[in-house]
């Protein structure tokens, strides 16, 4: 299908030109959209799904049929980010429902006890390389209550905490409150 | 200096502010992290962590992939519709359609004292509840008939009840 926007405006397209040029059926549209959310949708899952890559790739793949399928009744009612996310949460809420997993359900909708201590390098975190701040994030995010890290990384894509509430179903206190109790925990653990 | 400055607002109230994001747009919060050390290291650590990416591999399921399958499925629905779906609605409506010459063909209630075509012949309410329970009936003429056993037959017919047993009682029975 011909694509109504050159490649060199990919950057500057704004993702509701694009999803309402992939509700018409343009695919260059769509895949400019799975370009842009490819990676940190990947990233959401495999931190949600403790690393599990064959449970992250069947997600991500679940995500984006229900994208393809849904675009073309997709209401542009805030960010397309907020909207992905929500449908990523529920992919990942509906894969642990298939596991049965009561474990892994339970971290998910509880705000959980306090990580146990992990030890990391007391090196200032100005001494530490990006790529080795990022392992050790992932580390400890690992360790925060699944609530928290989502909420995390839903931050970290630019979504507002009244948009995480929304898909959190939860006041937006509560979602700045995770957030808060978050980054006091990275920033105890990371700038020893 | 720093803390006279800086005294206004506390760091905690600042921290909230630098989480939710909102501390560029508060004057109040801008003085106090210009004067706040501790508060200008934590929207630095803020900012270092949320620009901080997944650091392990990612090999990303290709979107032609995930097309070639949402397209599979669809297939794989239309033909369910059509195999299974269409089918099942015509034999649904070829049952209704059924169903409705059956019941069109079906007996009225069982009719009053004289409503059937044949001749002569007497049925009282009694006998009636009795047939129903029994599916016994006797049919008695009080006076002089040939047609006993065309009646019968219509009887028989019109209940659609073959199994009854409907017997013939006239003591005017003609030679």
């Amino acid at each position: 299908m011909h694509c109504e926007y050159g490649q060199n405006q990919e950057n500057q397209l704004g993702d509701e030109l694009l999803t309402a040029a992939a509700a018409r059926g343009d695919e260059s549209a769509l895949e400019m959209l799975f370009e842009r959310y490819r990676r940190p949708l990947y990233a959401y899952f495999n931190r949600m799904l403790g690393n599990d890559v064959m449970s992250a790739d069947d997600c991500f793949q679940e995500l984006w049929i229900k994208v393809i399928n849904k675009l073309p009744d997709y209401r542009d009612e805030g960010k397309f980010s907020a909207w992905l996310f929500r449908i990523a949460r529920n992919q990942v809420l509906e894969h642990f429902r298939r596991e049965k997993s009561r474990a892994k359900i339970g971290a998910l909708t509880e705000e959980g006890e306090v990580p146990e201590q992990v030890n990391f390098t007391s090196e200032p975190r100005s001494l530490v390389g990006a790529q080795e701040l990022n392992e050790q994030l992932e580390e400890l995010l690992a360790r925060l209550p699944a609530e928290q890290r989502e909420v995390f990384i839903m931050r970290q894509n630019d979504l507002s905490f009244k948009e995480i509430a929304k898909i959190q179903r939860c006041p937006v206190n509560t979602a700045l409150g995770r957030m808060h109790n978050c980054l006091k925990f990275l920033r105890q653990h990371l700038c020893q | 200096m720093e803390e006279a400055v800086k005294s206004n607002i506390s760091c905690n109230e600042c921290e909230v502010a630098i989480v939710e994001g909102s501390y560029q747009q508060d004057q109040a919060v801008l003085e106090h992290i210009a004067n706040c050390s501790a508060c200008r290291d934590f929207v630095r650590f803020q900012q270092d962590v949320l620009i901080a990416e997944y650091p392990r591999p990612m090999r990303i399921p290709e979107l032609a992939a995930i097309r070639k399958e949402a397209q599979r499925r669809k297939t794989l629905q239309r033909n369910w519709l059509r195999f299974a779906v269409m089918p099942g609605a015509a034999a649904a409506a070829a049952a209704l359609a059924l169903a409705g010459f059956y019941w069109q063909m079906q007996p009225s209630a069982m009719p009053e004292n004289g409503q059937w075509q044949a001749a002569y012949q007497v049925l009282d309410d009694d006998l009636l509840t009795n047939a129903w329970e029994t599916s016994e009936m006797t049919l008695a003429w009080d006076q002089s008939s040939s047609f006993e056993n065309e009646c019968r037959k219509s009887v028989r017919a019109a209940a659609d009840l073959p199994e009854w047993s409907i017997e013939i009682f006239n003591p005017y029975i003609e030679e």
